[in-house]
C-alpha cells in the first residue's frame, strides 16, 4: 500500500491567534503558574521542583512554577523527533511541517463487527484495530482504541501494548498508565522488540499519553509514570483536557490560558528531571454541555477553535503537537459524526498539527467502531490532501497541451492525463457512481461498505509477526505482571 | 430568582422581614416556588446548567437571611441525605461535583467526600449520616473497579439494604451497576437527580 499519511506536507496554513493574542495567552500561562501554581500529586516531581529552588508545599501538593524556569524547560526538548515504527519507513517524523493521523484509545465498548452489538471491549479489539491500522495507509500511528476488561485491571495498558506491537508495525501510543512501575514494565516490553533499551531511546517505538486532570492538576502516578518514561527517552504526549464552562472557564482565551500553563508546567519538571526529554503539545478540549453538565465530546466549532490555539502555541515553543481532532458524541455512524469528524480535523491539518487523533471512535472516544474507523480513515486521507494543496509550474500548468487540445477538446486520452491521473484523491468508501449503478450493484451504503472492507482486511491482511521467541517473552513479563498487583492510586507511599 | 438576581436577594429577603411576612411562607411561596420553576426549566432542556447553579446560590442566600426567623425545629421538607464521592485512585472531582449541585437545588442535603475515598471513609460517613442515597463516581477503568469493594462493604457491615447506591462517571454503564450489585447508574447529573428523587418516592 502507498502510505499517503507519510509524507504529506502542509502547503494551506490557517492561524486562529494573532500575534497578540497569543502573546496575551502565554503571559497569562506564566502568571497563573507564577502566581497561583499547580497541584501536582506526584512527590517525585514535587522533589525534582524543589531541588530546583520552587517553593513547595508538600502537604497540599501546591507549587507555584516561576518564570525563569519555565523558560528553561521550553530551551530544553527537541524541536523535531521522530515516533518510530517497528521498521524505519513507517517512521513518523514530527518537524512542524508534516501532518498524520492516529487512532484513539481507552473506550470502554465496541461495536462487534460481526453481530453489530455493542458489548464490553476486550483485546481481541484492539488486535484487530491494530491489523486495520497496520493496513490503512493514512493511519500512521496506533493508540490502542479500547482497553481490555477481560484481564486484570492493574494490566490493562501492558495488554493493550501487547497487542499492538504485536500486530502492527507502526508506531503504538500507550494510554492511562498509572503508575511508575506499569511504565516500567511498557518500556521493559517495547524494549525487547527494539533489542534494548539504548536502542529504544534511539528509536521510540513507543510514546505515552500524560492526561492533565483539569484544571491545573497533575495526577500523582500519570506523573510518575511520565518521569519514568521521559527517562528512558520515550516521548511524552503533554495533554490537556480543557473543559469550557467546567474545568474552565466558558470564555476560550481563559480555558486556553490555563491548558497552556497545565503543558507548560508538566514540561518544565519533565526538562528538569531528563533534560532533552521528547515531549508533545496535546490540547483536546471542547466546551462542556452546560446543558446537562455532561461532556460534550469534540465536535464542535469551539473544539476546533481550542485546539487550533493549542497548535498555534505549540508552534511558538517548537513543540511537536497532538492535537484532539475527532471526537464527536455521536452514538451511531451518521451525519453528526460525519460532520464532527471533519470540521475538527481539517482545522487541525490547517492549523499545522503534527499528529492528529481520534479516529474510530463514537460517544466521545468511548466506543470503537471498526465501520468508524474506516470511515474516518477515509476523512483523514481527504484532509491529507487538501492539505497539501497543489503545485503550479510548467508541468502542472500545461499549457502547451492546452492551446493544442483547445475548445470542445478532450483531455482523457492525453499522456498527460494517463501521468497525473493518480495524484487526484480516490475514495474507498464514498461512492461517485450514478444512482442506477450503484443501485443495481447491491445500494450499500457507506457504513455497510465500510463494514465489508473492514472484515476483508481482517481475513486477508497478516501483520508481520513480531521474532516468536520475543513475542514469548512479552507473554511472559505480562503473566508476572498479573501475579503481582501493583497499587493503583494518586496516593501511593505517602 | 428567575431572574438570578444575586445581588438583590439579601435586600429583598429583608424587606420581607421588614413587612413582617411569615418568613416560612415567604421560602415556600418565593424562594422554592422560584427554585422548581427554575428546575423544571433545566429539566425541558430550556436552562442552562449554570442558571441552575446560580438560582440555588441566589436561594440559599435568601434562605440564610430567612431562616433564623423561624420557629426553632421548622422543617423546610427536604428530600433526603445523599453521600457522595470519587472512588480511591481517582482525583476526578467535576462530574462529581455537578451531581452534588444538582441533588442540592433537587431538594437534598448532600454530603461530599471529595475525591479518592477509600472503602473506609465511605463506610464511616454512611454509618455517621444515615443517607438514603450513597453515589460513587470514576473516570478511570482501572478505578472503576473499587466500586464493587464498597459495595461488598456496605453489605459486609450489614449496611447495604437501608441505602441505594448509584453510580456514575465516564467508563462505567448501567451493565457495570448491575454487575457489580449498586441499584443504578446515572448517565449524567439530570438523570442522576430524576433517579435520586424517584428511588426517595418508593421509599
Amino acid at each position: 500500500m502507498p502510505r499517503v499519511g507519510f509524507d504529506t506536507e502542509r502547503k494551506i496554513k490557517l492561524k486562529v491567534l494573532t500575534k497578540e493574542e497569543e502573546d496575551a495567552i502565554h503571559w497569562a500561562s506564566l502568571n497563573i503558574l507564577s502566581k497561583t501554581g499547580m497541584k501536582i500529586y506526584s512527590k517525585a516531581a514535587l522533589q525534582t521542583l524543589k531541588d530546583n529552588g520552587v517553593e513547595v508545599d508538600f502537604s497540599t501538593k501546591l507549587a507555584k512554577i516561576p518564570e525563569h524556569l519555565v523558560a528553561e524547560g521550553l530551551k530544553r526538548f527537541p524541536r523535531a523527533f521522530n515516533l518510530c515504527g517497528r521498521v524505519k519507513e513507517n517512521d513518523v517524523r514530527l518537524d512542524g511541517r508534516h501532518v498524520y493521523f492516529s487512532t484513539d484509545a481507552t473506550g470502554v465498548a465496541t461495536y462487534d463487527l460481526e453481530t453489530g452489538e455493542k458489548r464490553g471491549s476486550t483485546k481481541d479489539d484492539v488486535k484487530n484495530a491494530a491489523i486495520i491500522t497496520d493496513y490503512l495507509p493514512g493511519i500512521a500511528v496506533f493508540n490502542p482504541c479500547v482497553t481490555p476488561l477481560e484481564v486484570p485491571p492493574h494490566t490493562h495498558t501492558l495488554h493493550e501494548l501487547d497487542a499492538g506491537l504485536n500486530n502492527t508495525e507502526k508506531h503504538v501510543m500507550v494510554e492511562a498508565v498509572f503508575i511508575g512501575a506499569e511504565a516500567e514494565v511498557e518500556i521493559k516490553m517495547s524494549s525487547l522488540v527494539v533489542g534494548g533499551e539504548k536502542e529504544l531511546r534511539k528509536r521510540p517505538i513507543i510514546s505515552s499519553i500524560m492526561c492533565c486532570i483539569f484544571p491545573l492538576t497533575l495526577d500523582g502516578g500519570a506523573m510518575d509514570a511520565s518521569l519514568v518514561f521521559a527517562k528512558a527517552g520515550v516521548p511524552v504526549h503533554l495533554m490537556s483536557m480543557p473543559q469550557a464552562g467546567t474545568s474552565g472557564p466558558a470564555t476560550l482565551a481563559g480555558c486556553i490560558a490555563i491548558n497552556n500553563a497545565e503543558i507548560l508546567g508538566a514540561n518544565t519538571i519533565l526538562q528538569l528531571a531528563s533534560p532533552g526529554a521528547p515531549v508533545l503539545y496535546s490540547t483536546v478540549g471542547s466546551p462542556m454541555d452546560l446543558r446537562t453538565g455532561g461532556y460534550g465530546g469534540g465536535g464542535r466549532p469551539e473544539t476546533a477553535l481550542l485546539n487550533a490555539a493549542g497548535v498555534q502555541l505549540s508552534k511558538r515553543y517548537g513543540m511537536p503537537s497532538s492535537p484532539g481532532s475527532m471526537g464527536s458524541m455521536a452514538k451511531m455512524i451518521g451525519p453528526q459524526i460525519g460532520h464532527e469528524h471533519t470540521l475538527v480535523p481539517l482545522t487541525m491539518a490547517l492549523a499545522g498539527g503534527d499528529l492528529l487523533n481520534g479516529l474510530g471512535m463514537l460517544e466521545g472516544s468511548k466506543v470503537l467502531s471498526f465501520e468508524q474507523l474506516m470511515i474516518d480513515h477515509e476523512i483523514a486521507t481527504a484532509v491529507l490532501r487538501l492539505i497539501s494543496g497543489f503545485p503550479v509550474n510548467d508541468e502542472t500548468l500545461s499549457l502547451p497541451m492546452i492551446n493544442r487540445v483547445g475548445p470542445r477538446g478532450n483531455f482523457l486520452q492525453e499522456p498527460h492525463t494517463f501521468k497525473h491521473m493518480r495524484e487526484i484523491w480516490d475514495p474507498s468508501l464514498s461512492d461517485l457512481r450514478p444512482y442506477d449503478v450503484w443501485k443495481s450493484s447491491g445500494a450499500e451504503t457507506m457504513e455497510q461498505v465500510a463494514r465489508r472492507k473492514a472484515k476483508d482486511i481482517l481475513i486477508k491482511h497478516k501483520p508481520v509477526p513480531l521474532d516468536q521467541s520475543v513475542s514469548k517473552q512479552l507473554s511472559a513479563i505480562i503473566t508476572e505482571a498479573e501475579k503481582k498487583p501493583f497499587h493503583i492510586g494518586t496516593t501511593e507511599n505517602w | 430568582m428567575v431572574k438570578y438576581d444575586l445581588d438583590n436577594v439579601e435586600a429583598l429577603a429583608k424587606a420581607v422581614l421588614d413587612a413582617h411576612v411569615d418568613p416560612l411562607a415567604a421560602i415556600r411561596g418565593g424562594l422554592a416556588k422560584g427554585i422548581k420553576e427554575v428546575g423544571d426549566k433545566y429539566e425541558r432542556g430550556e436552562a442552562y446548567l449554570p442558571e441552575l447553579v446560580m438560582a440555588a446560590t441566589v436561594m440559599k442566600k435568601g434562605i440564610a437571611i430567612l431562616e433564623p426567623h423561624l420557629p426553632a425545629g421548622t422543617d423546610l421538607g427536604g428530600l433526603g441525605k445523599v453521600v457522595l464521592g470519587t472512588v480511591e485512585g481517582d482525583i476526578h472531582d467535576i462530574g462529581k461535583s455537578l451531581v452534588g449541585t444538582i441533588l442540592g437545588t433537587s431538594g437534598f442535603k448532600v454530603i461530599d467526600l471529595g475525591v479518592d475515598v477509600s472503602e473506609d471513609r465511605f463506610v464511616e460517613a454512611v454509618v455517621k449520616e444515615s443517607p438514603e442515597i450513597l453515589g460513587m463516581s470514576a473516570l478511570m477503568t482501572t478505578t472503576m473497579v473499587n466500586m464493587p469493594k464498597v459495595v461488598s462493604a456496605l453489605a459486609y457491615k450489614g449496611l447495604r439494604k437501608n441505602i441505594v447506591i448509584m453510580v456514575g462517571g465516564a467508563p462505567t454503564s448501567k451493565e457495570w451497576a448491575k454487575e457489580i450489585g449498586a441499584d443504578a447508574h446515572a448517565g449524567d447529573a439530570v438523570e442522576a437527580s430524576s433517579l435520586a428523587k424517584k428511588f426517595v418516592k418508593e421509599g
